[in-house]
């Protein structure tokens, strides 16, 4: 890896007026799908294809990765000012962003989730061009049998999100590895607690699950009570920068916070299968677990935001990397991706990192340049979208009502998810009347199909021995530290709370 | 009238028995992992479930008055039409006219306003997703059971 | 109010009515000119047949003039529901979609959920070959089927999912060959190229085009092709009908065949009226035949072949005219593990 490949490739990006503009225009489009419900980074992706049909391969690619790169970044948006999460990865985000908008902080939640996100970006973006020399072997060490066991791990993190209540944080997690049952059996293909609702057979929707136990629980609430969203600040007002400020500050002060969230979700992003969503909830999971006070998240800490921020963003920088020198994509917006760079004429595979070295040096800066960009303007706005906050509650409900409700829609074209989410939306409303904690139910239905389908697989490759394998070992010894963590922690007197 | 909190907790047992009692029935392998969690997960809703009925009424924290619980209903009422109506009409035409109603009857919004949110939310559905992303938007069964009947009659 | 929408409705159906037999003159091109058409893709965004499908979508506007084709993506139960969509839409030559032609197992096996019948469907044509291949991996230390042949015990295959097309091709070798294959299952296309280079499965069944990178990168080689027309696209590929030798064998084989030769198939809803039907069909062929949509194709390793409506339409045909032991056989083989 040499250092001049790399300067080098910054300086092409930058001195181009061409792709810096292109930059710009993906940066824009890509916080337009971020903030769109239900749209994402997929859609997006799929759409501006079109538009990069003979381009130069290195500005297509730029193009289109800047605004696959922001999307997460926007995406918060709709999570912390109208508690809307756009996608499964940013459902974390939702859990203290919103909370602090409601004690009057929209501003200071927005500036840590920007420059939570801006320091993930870049943090991934520094760990890929670390980690080219050493790629192949990473990549190839994790097999399914590491795969259920990280599962596994992110599940015991149920245990640290269930508020106050254990039986009733297990029972939720539970009911959500449950719901994600629903469907096909991978083992005999036979359709499970779905019988002929063929819309099912693929499981439930992820994007409609979150919605319904998030978003329609919020607004049927303030349908009942008639609050503003930021209860406290009466009139409406442009939040002063000040606030935006000292959100940007609050990343600094966590800074080691967010080098291991980086770290840990680059490594895991790095590793096609686990998928993208898993690895936001694990940074927000360990970041509940490593703090000194848990039992405060959930009420706007700022800190879960920060956390889930960064990790949202950090395994953007990971999951190119599979795709880039294998040509096997690291999640699912890197599939279409990939093709994306097949009709640019770059071929990915182990050639990338001898012949076209430069090629990749441009893409990895224009992760974070694109996140630059994206935080830039998002900041320069911040105020304005702050002030979403304060809009008239009446005016919010409904028209947060219908783009929920569109949002579940849009990704299968299926009218029965609506149908679905009338009931789990009533479901998730007697969940947050009662304190149920919600957020133990996204982390089981998003591990419990990549626990089953892995621990299956990991079974047929190498039978039950492969708890032995020396990885697997490291990490049944993760999970164990996980949990007896836990119970020390609870034993101690600190009661591990976590709001959900 | 039975208390939320218990009613939340009978619910819950009753989808973990369901659920259960499905898995049963599976063959083999489809029924391993739902059965490893669904059985601890139904005993879990039981203790629950018994520990809601036995607390006492000076232990419980939340008290919901006549006026909430009316509150409530009619906001489910209004969620119901929202959802349903959207299925039955469609998003183009369904959802600014209910936002429109809502907003009026149960906020009480003066008209103008009513409408105006209404055209906000008819803009955006047609600008944006419809004609700038080129997403086809449901245009509900009524309307998909109207157009059905016209094919036959064109088509026999 | 539900009066008054009836009312409307019957008044716009009686407009129809009025306007579709008052003009009876036979469509041509113009036809389609202000209209918007569906193309319907059975998958979600991104992937082999969305990207197919939105390249004929683009290039068939380009052929209809004055028309609006939007994709709609209608994913879910292995493009069950896609077909469905497609087969149950209104007859008028407006919609119209993609969808796998592993679907022709579940309709020969009589497999639960499917509302269509293939042999109905409007044809519109298909626009590639969907080769089936066996591709082994490096690393397992097999050079050439022949190796895999003499293994004695279960020889582990990266499969999708149970009830899929890609894993009943799997099993269906199982089968015919006297191999005993293991069938890891549950791995998307690129997970189980991934498996193979890890070494946990030896190799793996699927459409020849998709394993282009993993074949070019040196990680596997086309073992085994099951195709009689294969010889220009992969040259020194050995045919499963040399390793086939009894009779039952060889008629799954000749289903796997047929499937080979139909691929990226579009088609409408059936009772499109026969003059609407041909200016799609013509569309399509030259959409399709479109020199820029070729080059397109290519950079993106999609290979294109056209194959017109007719031609479709009579191979589904015979591909689901089996007797009763080739469908027992099918069951037979889907069944065993």
């Amino acid at each position: 890896m040499s250092f001049e490949v790399a300067i080098a490739a910054l300086v092409g990006l930058l001195t181009s007026p061409y792709i810096v503009m292109l930059m710009v225009i993906g940066v824009l489009v890509g916080i337009f799908m971020g903030i769109a419900p239900g749209v994402g980074g997929k859609l997006g992706l799929v759409l501006l294809i079109p538009f990069v049909y003979g381009m130069d391969p290195l500005a297509g690619a730029v193009f289109l990765l800047s605004m696959h790169a922001v999307v997460h970044t926007a995406g918060a948006v709709t999570s912390i000012v109208l508690g809307v999460p756009g996608e499964g990865a940013t459902a974390a985000t939702v859990l203290d962003g919103y909370a602090m908008t409601k004690k009057g902080l929209p501003g200071r939640a927005l500036g840590a989730s920007f420059g939570a996100s801006l320091a993930g970006s870049i943090s991934g973006a520094i760990f890929l061009g670390a980690s080219l020399g050493i790629l192949e072997p990473l990549i190839l060490s994790f097999s399914p049998a590491e795969f259920f066991l990280l599962a596994i791990l992110g599940i015991t993190f149920i245990a640290t999100l269930s508020g106050k209540s254990m039986i009733k944080g297990l029972i939720v997690g539970f009911f959500g590895l449950m719901v994600s049952f629903v469907g096909l059996d991978p083992s005999t293909g036979i359709p499970r607690f779905s019988g002929d609702l063929l819309f099912l057979w693929d499981g439930v929707d992820i994007i409609t699950a979150i919605l319904a136990f998030f978003a329609i629980p919020e607004m049927i609430s303030l349908g009942v009570s008639r609050e503003t969203f930021a209860a406290g600040v009466k009139e409406r007002q442009n939040i002063p920068y000040s606030q935006v400020w000292q959100g940007l500050g609050d990343v600094v002060r966590h800074r080691w916070l967010v080098l291991r969230v980086s770290l840990l979700v680059a490594a895991i992003g790095v590793i096609p299968g686990l998928g993208g969503d898993a690895a936001s909830w694990m940074a927000y999971g360990h970041t509940v677990q490593s703090s000194k006070n848990p039992e405060t998240f959930g009420t706007g800490r700022v800190e879960g935001v920060i956390g889930a921020e960064t990790g949202t963003c950090a395994k953007e920088g990971g999951s190119l990397l599979p795709t880039l020198f294998f040509g096997v994509p690291g999640s699912s917006g890197m599939a279409i991706m990939l093709g994306a760079f097949l009709m640019l004429g770059l071929q990915p595979g182990p050639a990338m990192l001898t012949e076209h070295l430069d090629v990749v040096w441009s893409l990895i800066w224009s992760l974070a340049v694109a996140n630059i960009m994206c935080v830039a303007i998002l900041l320069a706005c911040a105020p304005w979208i702050s002030s979403l906050a304060y809009v008239k509650t009446s005016l919010m409900v409904p028209i947060v009502l219908v783009f929920a409700i569109l949002g579940c829609y849009i990704g299968q074209n299926a009218w029965e998810n609506l149908v679905l989410i009338f009931f789990m939306g009533g479901l998730g409303y007697m969940f947050k009347r009662h304190d149920w904690p919600r957020a133990p139910f996204v982390i089981g239905v998003i591990l419990g199909k990549i626990a089953e389908d892995s621990l299956l697989k990991a079974l047929a490759i190498f039978g039950i021995e492969f708890f032995f394998r020396p990885l697997s070992l490291v990490l049944i010894a993760m999970i164990i530290g996980s949990i007896v963590f836990y119970f020390y922690r609870a034993r101690n007197g600190k009661a591990i709370i976590a709001h959900g | 009238m039975v208390e939320g909190r218990i009613l939340i907790a009978g619910v819950m047992l009753l989808i973990f028995a369901t659920m259960v009692g499905f898995a049963a029935t599976y063959p083999g392998e489809a029924r391993l992992l739902p059965l490893v969690i669904g059985i601890p997960g139904l005993v879990l809703c039981i203790i629950q479930f018994v520990i809601e009925l036995r607390m006492k009424p000076a232990d419980v924290e939340k008290v919901f008055t006549p006026e909430d619980r009316m509150a409530e209903l009619k906001m489910f009422g209004w969620f119901s039409v929202f959802v349903f109506g959207i299925i039955l009409f469609g998003f183009p035409y369904a959802a600014p006219i209910i936002v429109a109603l809502y907003l009026h009857f149960s906020w009480g919004e003066k008209w103008y306003v009513s409408l105006g949110a209404a055209a906000f939310a008819w803009a955006v559905l047609h600008g944006i997703f419809d004609y700038v992303l080129g997403l086809p938007l449901f245009e509900g069964l009524v309307n998909q059971w109207i157009e059905g009947l016209v094919n036959q009659w064109i088509y026999g | 109010m539900l009066k008054r929408l009836f009312a409307v409705a019957l008044a716009v159906s009686f407009a129809c009515t009025a306007q579709a037999l008052a003009a009876p003159a036979p469509a041509d091109a113009n036809y389609f000119k202000g209209k918007t058409l569906t193309y319907i893709v059975a998958t979600g965004a991104g992937g082999g047949y969305d990207t197919y499908g939105r390249l004929i979508a683009r290039y068939m506007q380009k052929y209809l003039p004055g028309s609006r084709m939007l994709v709609r993506n209608v994913p879910g139960a292995g493009h069950i529901i896609g077909a469905n969509t497609i087969y149950t839409a209104r007859p008028d030559g407006l919609t119209f979609g993609m969808f796998n032609t592993g679907l022709i197992y579940n309709q020969l096996m009589g497999l639960p959920g499917i509302k269509f019948d293939l042999t109905k469907f409007s044809w519109l044509g298909k626009a590639s070959d969907e080769i089936r291949v066996m591709v082994v991996s490096t690393k397992s230390g097999y050079k050439s089927i022949d190796d895999v042949l003499k293994v004695k015990g279960p020889v582990k295959f990266a499969a999708a999912g149970v009830g899929s097309a890609a894993y009943l091709d799997t099993r269906i070798l199982d089968f015919i060959l006297p191999i005993d294959i293991q069938t890891v299952t549950g791995f998307d296309g690129a997970e189980g190229e991934l498996s193979m280079m890890r070494g946990e499965v030896v190799a793996a069944t699927g459409i020849a085009s998709s394993f282009d990178q993993f074949v070019k990168n040196k990680n596997g080689y086309y073992a085994l092709v099951m195709s009689q027309i294969a010889h220009d696209t992969l040259p020194g590929v050995p045919q499963a009908s040399q390793y086939v030798t009894d009779e039952r064998g060889k008629r799954l084989l000749a289903l796997l065949e047929a499937l080979s030769d139909l691929g990226r198939l579009t088609a409408g809803p059936p009772g499109i009226p026969p003059d609407v039907l041909k200016v799609l069909r013509d569309a399509h062929e030259k959409a399709i035949k479109d020199p820029a949509l070729i080059a397109d194709a290519m950079k993106l390793n999609m290979p294109v072949k056209f194959g017109s409506g007719e031609f479709v339409t009579d191979r589904i045909k015979q591909a689901l005219t089996q007797t009763p032991e080739t469908v027992a056989l099918l069951k037979q083989a889907a069944a065993a593990q």
